[in-house]
């Protein structure tokens, strides 16, 4: 399994939808707790390698981690898993963010989209909704969703016939 | 020539177009990932065929073809056919330019209209136009903020020059 996912990482074209499915296999499979278990830090250095070298994460978040590993690699035992763990989850917290916030900003302008054409929304207010996307493509993480999920509700609404159209 | 054209089709006018204007490039397939290298001037272009395709083209650029424009401060460009409202780019617009602003790229977004066999570069203001194309090229300078950020009354400007020529 690790290699399928190292596989999709080193050689095919990291697209949203392969970076979905490896996510896919993280959080399904539970791929990046085993390694952390079985101490495997090679294979988790590798993992955040090929994230860095595909522009998944930046200087700063390699930076973070690679130290993170550093600092792993001293312990032992217990130790080494439960700190081996938490590095696991910060991955997976990593590849999510990525994914989503791409997902929402390419799901919310099709919802826009739709509304536009579908003729439930004028000129003004397509303007309008799509300049409220590139104010939320400005953010990222937390902030990012939490402003999506705000535009979101807007969209139900006006979908519902409840908004300013 | 409009959005929703279908990216083969929009292969074939770009290619079309390179080549009326004796343009040399390496055709897909050659360098992985990317869609166009432009030889002379190395310039990596990702055809679209909607704006909403954009989101993703940015994470798959970053991840193949972005590490390699960075050793040449080379041109990244997203090609689209012209939208159905040009308001649909100023999400895609500024995440590509938030997403990407630490990267030593040049950036731009081409929208190509083959019936009217013009297109539209729209650049960051400072920085020179990609080198080829100019004689069909209208050039829509933007004013980018330090962080990537372009502020929203650039965004609507952009909109409004895009339809205006779109118009004429």
């Amino acid at each position: 399994m690790l290699d399928i996912m190292l596989s999709l990482l080193g050689e095919q074209i990291l697209s949203l939808s392969v970076l979905s499915l490896v996510r896919e296999l993280i959080t399904e499979v539970h791929i990046i707790e085993k390694l952390a278990e079985s101490g495997d830090l090679k294979s988790l250095h590798k993992f955040i390698e090929l994230l860095f070298s595909h522009g998944v994460i930046s200087n700063e978040k390699y930076d973070e981690l690679m130290l993170e590993i550093a600092r792993i690699a001293r312990l032992q035992g217990e130790e080494l898993r439960k700190a081996a763990n938490k590095l696991a989850k910060r991955l997976i917290e990593t590849i999510s963010e990525i994914c989503n916030d791409e997902e929402l900003l390419a799901s919310l302008h099709k919802q826009i989209e739709t509304l536009h054409t579908s003729g439930v929304i004028s000129n003004e207010k397509y303007e309008e909704l799509m300049l409220e996307i590139a104010r939320i493509a400005r953010l990222q993480g937390e902030e990012l969703r939490k402003a999506a999920n705000k535009l979101l509700r807007q969209l139900r609404a006006l979908k519902d016939g409840r908004g300013y159209r | 020539m409009a959005e929703g054209i279908g990216e083969p089709y929009f292969d074939m006018i770009f290619r079309r177009l390179l080549e009326e204007h004796g343009i040399n490039y390496l055709p897909p397939g050659t360098v992985r990932s990317v869609d166009y290298v432009l030889s002379r001037d190395m310039i990596f272009v990702e055809l679209e065929d909607t704006t909403d395709e954009i989101y993703s083209a940015i994470t798959q650029l970053l991840s193949s073809v972005i590490p390699i424009a960075e050793l040449y401060n080379a041109y990244v460009v997203i090609a689209i056919p012209t939208p159905r409202d040009p308001a649909s780019l100023m999400g895609p617009l500024q995440r590509f330019y938030i997403r990407t602003w630490k990267r030593r790229i040049k950036r731009e977004l081409w929208i190509i209209s083959a019936v009217k066999k013009h297109m539209i570069k729209i650049i960051q203001y400072g920085v020179n136009p990609s080198p080829v194309l100019q004689e069909i090229s209208h050039i829509i300078e933007v004013t980018v903020k330090d962080n990537g950020i372009i502020p929203d009354s650039e965004l609507i400007k952009i909109v409004r020059e895009i339809r205006k020529f779109i118009r004429k």
